[in-house]
């Protein structure tokens, strides 16, 4: 069974797609922001990391870069609820496999994952 | 009695008495005599001057201007001569004396009816005690006719060579000149012979025509002077305006006294066209300040569509951020609904099975086999972990919904138009909207803590615009704020919004743990278009617009305390009761 990291700010949202991602069958373990989500990683062994850009211009993308960096062989998924579609094209400059615009349907985060997962 | 003892009004009475005895004496004497005061103007004028000048007593009780007595131009004349008189005896440094012997001037003076008479007068100076002159006393003699009996006894020659005038003696029959004085000669450039074989009309171009002399000539007695306003020409043919003033001297000759009026004509027309040029400059202030009348009315429209367009900036700005918390819920509601969904499906297929267990306890017929599926469907279904889910789903999804509902009643208020007139306004809840439009802007990089007067008074406001002032605010806060949290790693700042009431005056605090402002900024934090933010993060409007909205608008004040490294506090103080304007 795969294990995947969910790093979002929101409660809410963090439930609900960790839910998501429970209903089918993944284990799941959340963090509500990027420092201790970091801190998840190097105490875990993960299949997938899915995370939040919280802010425009840093917090989610230093996230970003640090996973990379640290665990090269760790696949992300970008998430972000901006409609600001550079984004998420910075996320993948970063090193993110593939990137989601909120709201997303639970068919296309399970797909991505799926195939981050390949 | 002794004098000491008389009282005030005695001594007026007296001296009216003394002054009416007097006035008697003057009325008596066989020379007509004026009294003029430097302030009052006529003072007195007595029997003898009012048979010469033809008023009654009641004219002069209703009073008589003195330039009414002079012929035309005389009354300056006499003033200049009276002016050169006092300037004369200042230089000299003496005093007048009554008893000083006066000149004798000659004037042409104008009855009552209009008609003119020659005079000579004679007058001293009314001094006070220091010899200062508050007055003028003048005996008129009308010369008249010693003029006609020198003119009669043709001995003219000299009066009429030492004239500065040009004078003509002509025939009133065909009006040919009879004699003609030197200085006119030396001005018009023909001899005393070419004169004699000429008459008016040769010299005279322009009215007045020949038919109105002669009816002048025929209307006119004897040593009345007719005043005529014309154009001359000269021998060698250049034209001069004139004005000429007749005395019939008989019924046979008329004396013709006639001045260059040009230097007169030419200052009149230079004040003339002074006052068109003056009229001008006026039409065009006039046409300048409706310029600017106009300018200011653009001004204002341009001011309040600046506002408009700066607040449609904003929420322009703010919709991507409004956007974006709007999808974090919709996202969760959707999921959670789903999963609903899911759960309600694993729901019914437990119930499903447990009904069959039911049936079969009713039928007594309950198998262990029964009992184990209905135990591994609710294993499989994980009943457990949806029991637990379920309720967890179902509060954050109203809660989504809630919050959706919420940003979007504060959009519609935050952005709503208004009416343009000031409304009562809750102050606390225009903050709360404003906060939460902005969320998006500050939520990264600070706390936001409130701490609002309850029962703060209503404000009569334009609350659109104050709308767009406290978020002009919040927005630099959090910029602020961001440029010293950088990364986060040092955690987030705050930025703590208060209300409260004081007297007539409700006051809005709004401050933030960033940067401050530079010293250098200070000044010009209310200048528009002046920003130290970089390209595309602002345009220098939003506090210039916040000034005007506060100050001018609401007849407040808008205020801040910085301090380099600590943050800035922006004060708005509106006044309770709106201003009229």
């Amino acid at each position: 069974m795969s294990k995947i990291l969910i790093i979002e700010d929101v409660e809410e949202a963090r439930n609900s797609i960790r839910r998501t991602l429970e209903m089918d069958g993944y284990d799941v373990i959340t963090a509500p922001e990027g420092k201790k989500g970091l801190n998840l990683i190097q105490e875990n062994i993960l299949d997938l990391v899915i995370t939040d850009i919280f802010m425009p211009e840093m917090e989610g993308l230093e996230t970003i870069r640090r996973i990379v960096k640290s665990k090269p062989n760790l696949p992300v998924i970008v998430i972000t609820g901006s409609i600001e579609l550079s984004f998420l094209e910075v996320g993948l400059q970063f090193g993110a496999v593939s990137g989601l615009y909120k709201p997303f349907t639970p068919e296309k985060l399970l797909s991505a994952v799926t195939k981050a997962l390949e | 009695m002794p004098k000491k003892n008389k009282t005030k009004e005695q001594l007026s009475a007296e001296l009216q008495s003394l002054r009416k005895q007097f006035n008697d004496v003057l009325d008596e004497l066989p020379d007509a005599l004026l009294e003029v005061d430097v302030g009052q103007g006529l003072t007195h004028m007595n029997r003898q001057t009012q048979r010469l000048f033809g008023y009654t007593a009641k004219d002069v009780a209703d009073g008589i201007e003195i330039p009414q007595l002079f012929g035309q131009n005389e009354y300056d004349r006499a003033v200049k001569i009276i002016n050169s008189y006092i300037a004369e005896s200042q230089k000299r440094k003496t005093k007048y004396t009554p008893s000083q012997k006066q000149k004798l001037y000659e004037f042409v003076m104008r009855r009552k009816d209009g008609s003119l008479f020659h005079a000579e007068t004679q007058t001293s100076f009314v001094l006070d005690g220091k010899g200062v002159p508050t007055g003028l006393r003048t005996i008129i003699r009308n010369i008249t006719e010693r003029k006609l009996a020198e003119a009669a006894s043709h001995d003219l020659s000299q009066i009429m060579n030492s004239s500065p005038d040009f004078i003509f003696k002509s025939r009133i029959d065909n009006f040919k000149f009879t004699k003609v004085n030197k200085t006119a000669c030396d001005y018009y450039g023909y001899s005393q012979e070419e004169f004699s074989k000429m008459g008016i009309f040769d010299i005279e171009v322009a009215p007045p025509l020949k038919e109105q002399v002669r009816k002048l000539y025929d209307t006119t007695p004897v040593g009345n002077v007719i005043e005529v306003f014309g154009t001359n020409k000269k021998k060698n043919g250049d034209t001069f305006p004139v004005h000429v003033r007749f005395l019939k001297l008989d019924e046979e000759f008329a004396l013709a006294n006639v001045r260059d009026i040009t230097e007169q004509k030419m200052a009149e027309e230079e004040l003339k066209k002074a006052k068109e040029s003056a009229e001008a400059v006026n039409i065009e202030l006039i046409q300048s300040n409706e310029a600017l009348q106009r300018e200011i009315i653009e001004r204002k429209n341009l001011e309040s569509q600046l506002v408009q367009a700066q607040k449609l900036e904003s929420i322009g700005q703010l919709a991507a951020g409004i956007a974006h918390e709007i999808n974090t819920p919709i996202q969760y509601v959707g999921d959670n609904t789903r999963f609903l969904n899911v759960a309600f499906g694993r729901i019914k297929t437990v119930l499903d099975k447990s009904s069959e267990l039911i049936n079969a306890a009713k039928e007594d017929a309950v198998t262990e086999k029964l009992i184990t599926e209905v135990e591994s469907v609710i294993e499989d279904t994980k009943m457990e972990y949806m029991l637990e889910e379920i309720p967890m789903s179902i509060d954050e999804t109203l809660g989504g919904v809630e919050r959706v509902a919420t940003i979007v009643r504060a959009m519609k208020e935050f952005s709503h138009p208004g009416t343009g007139e000031k409304t009562l306004t809750d102050i606390n809840r225009a903050l709360e909207n404003t906060i939460t439009v902005a969320r998006n802007e500050w939520k990264y990089v600070a706390e936001l803590v409130k701490d609002f007067e309850p029962a703060l008074p209503l404000v009569p406001c334009l609350p659109g615009e104050l709308n767009q002032v406290f978020l002009n605010i919040i927005v630099n806060a959090a910029q602020a704020i961001a440029d010293v949290v950088q990364d986060g790693s040092e955690g987030k700042g705050i930025i703590k919004v208060s209300t409260s009431s004081a007297g007539d005056w409700v006051e809005i605090k709004i401050s933030d743990s960033g940067t401050g402002i530079p010293e250098e900024a200070r000044s010009k934090v209310f200048d528009a278009f002046f920003t130290t933010k970089e390209v595309g993060k602002g345009t220098g409007q939003g506090l210039a617009i916040a000034n005007n909205v506060v100050v001018k608008k609401h007849g407040g004040s808008l205020n801040f305390e910085t301090e380099i490294g600590q943050g800035t506090m922006f004060v708005i103080r509106l006044p309770i009761k709106a201003p009229n304007n």
